[in-house]
Parts: structure tokens; C-alpha cells; sequence
């Protein structure tokens, strides 16, 4: 587990297993990866192999998917870098037995990492790669040559800080999180609408109002801490946030600024217990079964697991209210940057 | 980004689930009677966490199938009983 997730447990008096188990089986597979790939295709070329979702935040089970991007640095001279960076990819999956992205969704493909940048908010600044790019930025985790991944993130901060005022948090930084969230949840209500079919749908439920809501907050808490505590660099301290800090361990140095503030505190402490609750039970697969087949509206289901987490996931959205609207750290700052 | 694997649970019959899961049951079975985890592993294609993460979801009809073919495991006769028992 990060030292920030670690250092928090200590503050607030909590354990975290199931978050441990998770961290220790992702950073396993991190490593194995890297040994892997570097095997397969080498690292002469400009193509990184960046995975987000569960394994980017270090909480992966059994059952996560590897969702991947090619990343590609520049041009690549030799095209058929491309396909073989790809078919390592799926040769992964099938070893380790753990689902593949395909090609038709957002992942399993290759992405240009300027476009991502330069297109940033502009009229081909689709879903698609604003959900990229976000997730890169929140939840990348490079299985093949990390320092182009850091030199990624490090190019999109500076575009995201140019012309930025020095006092405050990265507005322009923190809009683009924020519509990404926004699109995430406007996503989910699309596709309930579209898809005639209910599969999945408690688990998908579940995962927007715990996983991804927390992982917009870790980005919303790495923005404010640039305001909170000033650091020198701001975007090498933003790099470092978003390179070398899973989200809920972001989250988890909200300890450093809420000294004394018990309230606070507790509702922080409640904020990682519910992460943890999650992380077991995703890690549970009947009670993952269990919440794929339930069916909207959500007031009907009465299976007790996922009744939990239904009312851990309220319980969730109290915590962040008092924590952003009502602790004396960051209610001005929410209050400025966090709603209009 | 459901998992793909996952989501095949829903359009399978009762017979297919129950046949499914007894072959995963024979395996634990297997691995907590000190079958050897790697050969396992090795025998299925996969490095052994690999099968660590195999086992610790539940599988498609086909899967169990390729699982009974590697590992020599009545797939015919698990497969009737979970009929007979439907």
C-alpha cells in the first residue's frame, strides 16, 4: 500500500486488508508486466503501454479487466511496432487469464500522446479522448517505459498550468477533471437509456457512485493541495501526484491539512473504511454476480450485499459533502473552485 | 467497462452454471488435495496467478469446458448431472 494510504491508516486508527491485498496483488502484477513486456517488444522505440482502471489505481481483484492504451511518443518508424505491442498485450491477458479490452470500445488501441494534449477542450475533443486522457492522467499506470508515461503527464500539466494563476488551485486543470466526471455520469444514464438489455447494471451502479466518484475526488484533492500548501514547482508537484500516487492514497493526504479537525477527520476515516468495504467486495465473486444481476430501480433491489454498499455509497456522498462544504480546510476553497 | 467475461453469466442456462461451477469445485478439490498449483497453471497455459485470478471469478460454459479437456476431468458426466438435477 502507498506510504500516504499507510501514513493515514496511522492518523485516523484504521485498517485497510482489503486495500493491502489489492495493492500488493496489482503492484505484482505492475512488475510482472514490465518484465514482460520489456522481454516482448523492447524499449528502442516510442511506444509506452500505459493500463488504467483497477490496476492503475492499485485496487485490482481477481476479476478486473486490463484495460490498456499504446501510447505512441512521436512516430514510430517501424509500423508494425503497433500490432505487435497490441498482440503482447492480449498474449498478457491470456496468461494471466484476465480479460482483454477488445477493439471497439476505449481501450485495446492506439493513441497519439500529443493529440491527447493539443486537442485539449477543442472541437475534436471527443468522449473518447477526454476520457483518455483523464484517465491516463488519473489512473495511468505505464507497464513498459514508465518515464514516457512521466513525460506525458508532465506535458499535459504544463499545458493544463500555462497562463495559470499562481495562487490559486489549476482551475483550468480542475474544470477538465470536473467535466470528465460530469461525462461519466451523464455516460451511465446514456447507456441505461440505449442498452435494452439490464446486464451489469448494479455493478456499474455501484462502481460510479464508490470508485469513479472517488477517483474525481483524488484529482479534485491534488488540485487543491497546490493552493493549500504552496508548493514551489507546482507542476512537478502535480506530476509526482498523478505518476507516483494511487487516487485513494491522494485522497488519503487530506490528513496533512485537516490537523485537529475531529469531524473532518472521521469523515475521512469513513471515506477510506468504504473503499475498503468496496475493494472486498469486488474481491467477492458472488457478491460481484450477485450485483450484475441486479435490475433499476435500485429502491427494489433488497439483496442484502449490495443493500450495503447502496447505503455505503449514501453514506460516501455525506462524508465528501461535510469534508468539501464544512471542514474549515476546504470549504472556501470548495466553495470557489467546486461548483461554478 | 464491464468485464466481457463477466457478462456472459446472464445468458446462460441454469445446466450451463450448475457445469460450470462443479468443474471449478473439482478443481479446488484438486488444489486443496496438493495438486501441484504450477502444473496446473503451466497445464491450462497460464503462469499461476494467472490461475490464482481464473479461480477467482466464475467461468463461461466454454471455459470449463477447456479447463475439463486440459486437466482430464469428466466434463460429459458433471455436465449430465447438472442436467439431471435442473
Amino acid at each position: 500500500m502507498h506510504e500516504f494510504l499507510e501514513a493515514a491508516c496511522d492518523v485516523l486508527d484504521l485498517e485497510l486488508p482489503a486495500l493491502e491485498r489489492a495493492a500488493a496483488f496489482s503492484q505484482e502484477q505492475v512488475q510482472e508486466a514490465r518484465r514482460f513486456f520489456r522481454d516482448r517488444i523492447g524499449l528502442d522505440h516510442g511506444l509506452d503501454i500505459v493500463v488504467c482502471g483497477s490496476l492503475g489505481r492499485r485496487e485490482m481483484s481477481a476479476a478486473s479487466d486490463f484495460d490498456y492504451l499504446v501510447v505512441a511518443h512521436g512516430l514510430v518508424e517501424d509500423v508494425t511496432r503497433f500490432r505487435s505491442a497490441r498482440l503482447a498485450c492480449d498474449e498478457w491477458c491470456t496468461r494471466r487469464s484476465l480479460p482483454s479490452p477488445g477493439t471497439t470500445g476505449l481501450f485495446g488501441r492506439v493513441v497519439s500522446a500529443t493529440e491527447l494534449v493539443e486537442q485539449i477542450g477543442l472541437e475534436f475533443d471527443t468522449n473518447a479522448s477526454l476520457t483518455r486522457r483523464l484517465l491516463l492522467l488519473e489512473e495511468g499506470v505505464s507497464v513498459l517505459q514508465p518515464e514516457k508515461h512521466q513525460q506525458f503527464v508532465n506535458v499535459m500539466l504544463g499545458r493544463y498550468l500555462l497562463e495559470e494563476d499562481a495562487g490559486g488551485p489549476p482551475w483550468f486543470l480542475l474544470n477538465d477533471v470536473t467535466r470528465y466526471w460530469r461525462t461519466i455520469a451523464v455516460d451511465y444514464q446514456a447507456k441505461v437509456w440505449r442498452d435494452l438489455s439490464d446486464d451489469g447494471w448494479g455493478l456499474r451502479w455501484l462502481k460510479l457512485r464508490i470508485s469513479r466518484k472517488l477517483t474525481f475526488v483524488s484529482a479534485v484533492v491534488s488540485a487543491l493541495l497546490v493552493a493549500l500548501e504552496a508548493p514551489d514547482d507546482r507542476r512537478a508537484f502535480l506530476c509526482e501526484q498523478f505518476v507516483d500516487v494511487p487516487a485513494l492514497a491522494r485522497v488519503a493526504q487530506l490528513t496533512r491539512v485537516l490537523d485537529g479537525d475531529e469531524q473532518a477527520l472521521g469523515d475521512l476515516r469513513d471515506v477510506l473504511s468504504i473503499a475498503d468495504r468496496f475493494a472486498a467486495y469486488l474481491q467477492d465473486k458472488e457478491q460481484r454476480a450477485a450485483a450484475r444481476r441486479m435490475r433499476p430501480p435500485v429502491g427494489a433491489v433488497v439483496e442484502p450485499g449490495f443493500v450495503e454498499m447502496r447505503e455505503a455509497s449514501d453514506a460516501l456522498q455525506a462524508c465528501l459533502e461535510r469534508l468539501f462544504f464544512d471542514a474549515p480546510a476546504l470549504r472556501d476553497l470548495s466553495r470557489r473552485y467546486l461548483t461554478f | 467497462m464491464t468485464s466481457m467475461v463477466d457478462s456472459v453469466i446472464f445468458r446462460e442456462t441454469t445446466i450451463e452454471r450448475r457445469t460450470a461451477d462443479a468443474v471449478q469445485d473439482e478443481l479446488r478439490r484438486r488444489l486443496a488435495r496438493g495438486w501441484s498449483r504450477d502444473e496446473i497453471a503451466a497445464r491450462l497455459g497460464l503462469v499461476p496467478v494467472g490461475l490464482d485470478a481464473l479461480m477467482g471469478r466464475y467461468w463461461t460454459i466454454e471455459e470449463a469446458f477447456r479447463v475439463a479437456e486440459a486437466l482430464e476431468i469428466d466434463f460429459a458426466r458433471i455436465h449430465a448431472e447438472a442436467a439431471g438435477a435442473a
